[in-house]
């Protein structure tokens, strides 16, 4: 079986992948101590996320990525 | 002006706008909290060696955001958000050649509107399995907007991964303001269905990412009503595509930094749509936590856009498939912004400042025609907010 | 390519059909350990505890749900006659440091043994945070609870109950 040759966005996100996964075991729920500290959120501010989102959105021509937006904020 | 209905919130909701690590990981959900921001927002004025005709000072907007989350028993729980936000400000109108380059014409008038938008969204945890619906509302003046959504999410049974989805809807009506004198379209419509998809996997310890991808299918009215494009000496109505179909892929990455105790994040987002923009965008924030209660955040933001076919300050021939639009907004261009945030965290509640810089210029852009847009614009913002847990 | 291809699928199976975790449980033999006190540094073991009954703790600092579970277990405490009855809470804060600051601030006065390597949550195949464990005075598990939800409290309470009878 062929695989087409990945793309280099995807060559990235695999080496990324691979390099932050230093021991590549399974963590343990007492291991997940740092990844619930406020600075490893994904999300870090809701709020500020979504104002972000919006004035972005309403800036520029690609859309937030999670679905339309812009809310009206004239901006022009 | 090109204003696409706002769910945004209905959409944070999944894939991509899944909640934090604290919440993937708590078989609880988040506590009870009312969180207030204020948002102030100023456009830098067209520099006067580019404006053709009009007033040169552009859009200042003050917005207040507020949420309530109330959880009702261990599985339900309620939100609440409503958003308040007073904008003026003239705004980029046509653009017309000049001697030296493209000169844009501003609106004359400063235009002053205020924008509500409320929506409600209620969750069920259940096992491993979260799941949300939405509805919001949001209406001004000349735009109405009403949408609603449904996302879930699964933890795997060791907690490492999480899938999400999300579906939304969105129906918006535009009634632009003095229709009949500027000629334009006195009643219009559009509406947007989306899906989205993502993966937030845990790598080790002290690393997760999280990739999704989205889809936004638009139809109907989707030209700014406000906008004007100048074609061979006549001043034509903007007039885009009427339907639109919108794919993003967005990863996120963060990593914890043992010694510093920081967090390094790194968020990238692929856009394609079928008006052929494609853009890029990336992120980089650097989370450093300072004595016990402080957190800094300085971050740098890429983002670059190529323009649509149809897209042009000025037209010197009439396109033959009737689609043309002078909006800065889809034009070439890329745009670094630096912004910095500092958040004070106590047990029950937390402060927040932040502030950035924004600035756009054909030069950034990484691909794409530059055609020499007046009209790409700089702004600054400033923002305070704060959360109380009960 | 290959390597992401095959990681993908084993997520999407994983998420699929989930297996079940095996943690150790009601009915088995609850393995010993022998772990510091918070404060005086004596080591402590399951032997200590023997003749009473005890409610079991895994936490730690950075687990909301833990956070909001301490303070109750103190009130609960309270509630049963001390000679028969003890909390040992296990702290898994790789810095104690984290635990110290969050117990000056919710100060309990019930055991605390440190366990910053997870070598006894590991013995224990502990699945979630937090998770509990009744035990008899001679040493066999009752029952086990994996996270916390303020539901959980009153079952708990009346297990202890009806465990002291």
């Amino acid at each position: 079986m062929r695989f087409a040759r990945p793309s280099t966005s995807a060559r990235v996100f695999v080496v990324v992948l691979c390099v932050s996964c230093t021991a590549c075991a399974p963590v343990q729920p007492w291991e997940r101590g740092r990844l619930a500290q406020p600075q490893m959120a994904l999300e870090a501010d809701a709020l500020l996320s979504a104002m972000d989102q919006h004035v972005y959105t309403s800036k520029e021509a690609a859309s937030g990525g999670v679905g339309p937006s812009g809310g009206g904020c004239g901006c022009n | 002006m090109a204003r696409l209905s706002d769910a945004v919130r209905s959409l944070l909701a999944s894939s991509l706008g899944l909640p934090g690590m604290q919440e993937l990981l708590a078989q609880e959900p988040p506590e009870d909290s009312f969180e207030y921001r204020y948002t102030h927002y100023d456009e830098a004025p067209l520099p006067l060696d580019k404006l053709a005709l009009g007033d040169p000072r552009r859009y200042e907007i003050g917005s207040h955001q507020f949420r309530i989350l109330k959880n009702l028993d261990d599985s339900y729980s309620l939100e609440l958000n409503y958003l308040h936000e007073a904008m003026s400000g003239s705004s980029p109108w046509y653009v017309v050649p000049g001697d030296d380059g493209p000169l844009q014409v501003m609106s004359g008038a400063t235009i002053r509107e205020r924008r509500n938008q409320v929506d409600l969204s209620i969750a069920r945890r259940k096992n491993d399995f979260t799941n949300n619906g939405a509805i919001g509302y949001s209406t001004e003046n000349d735009y109405q907007a009403l949408y609603g959504s449904y996302s879930g999410e699964k933890k795997s049974e060791d907690g490492l991964q999480t899938m999400s989805w999300g579906v939304s809807y969105s129906g918006d009506q535009i009634s632009p303001t003095d229709a009949l004198i500027f000629d334009r379209v006195s009643h219009a419509h559009r509406d947007s269905i989306s899906g989205s998809l993502a993966l937030t996997q845990t790598l080790s310890r002290n690393a997760v990412i999280q990739s999704g991808v989205s889809l936004v299918r638009q139809k109907g009215f989707l030209s700014d009503p406000y906008k004007q494009v100048w074609i061979d000496r006549a001043v034509l109505n903007d007039s885009r595509p009427d339907r639109r179909l919108m794919f993003a892929w967005t990863t996120r990455f963060r990593q914890y930094m043992e010694r510093s105790r920081a967090a390094l994040v790194l968020d990238y987002r692929f856009f394609h749509d079928d008006w052929k923009i494609s853009a890029h965008t990336l992120n980089v924030a650097w989370r450093q936590p300072l004595a016990d209660h402080w957190e800094i955040a300085p971050s740098i933001r890429y983002y670059s856009q190529n323009s649509p076919d149809f897209y042009k300050p000025f037209f010197f021939v009439l396109p033959a498939d009737g689609q043309w639009s002078s909006d800065y907004r889809l034009a070439t261009f890329g745009a670094l912004s630096y912004r910095l945030n500092a958040t004070f965290r106590h047990e029950r509640w937390s402060l927040s400042f932040g502030g950035e810089y924004y600035n756009s210029a054909e030069s950034l852009a990484i691909s794409g025609t530059p055609e020499n847009t007046p009209a790409l614009v700089d702004f600054w913002r400033v923002t305070a907010g704060f959360e109380v847990n009960f | 390519m290959h390597r992401f291809c095959s990681r993908l699928a084993g997520v999407v199976l994983w998420l699929l059909f989930p297996l079940e975790g095996f943690a150790v449980g009601a009915g088995d033999t609850a393995p010993d350990f022998e772990l510091p006190a918070m404060g005086n540094e004596l080591p402590m073991s399951l032997a200590d505890f023997t003749g009473r009954v005890v409610y079991l703790d895994f936490w730690a600092s950075w687990c909301g749900p833990c956070r909001k579970s301490l303070p109750l277990y103190e009130e609960m405490k309270g509630e049963f006659p001390e000679d028969r009855f003890e909390i040992v809470a296990i702290n898994l804060d790789e810095d104690r440091y984290d635990a110290v600051r969050f117990l000056e601030k919710h100060p309990v006065s019930y055991t605390i043994l440190l366990d910053p390597a997870g070598t006894t949550a590991s013995q224990w195949q502990i699945q979630a945070m937090p998770s509990s464990f009744l035990l008899d005075g001679d040493g066999q598990i009752i029952k086990a609870w994996a996270g916390f939800t303020s539901s959980h409290l009153e079952e708990i309470q009346n297990e202890i109950r009806s465990s002291l009878h």
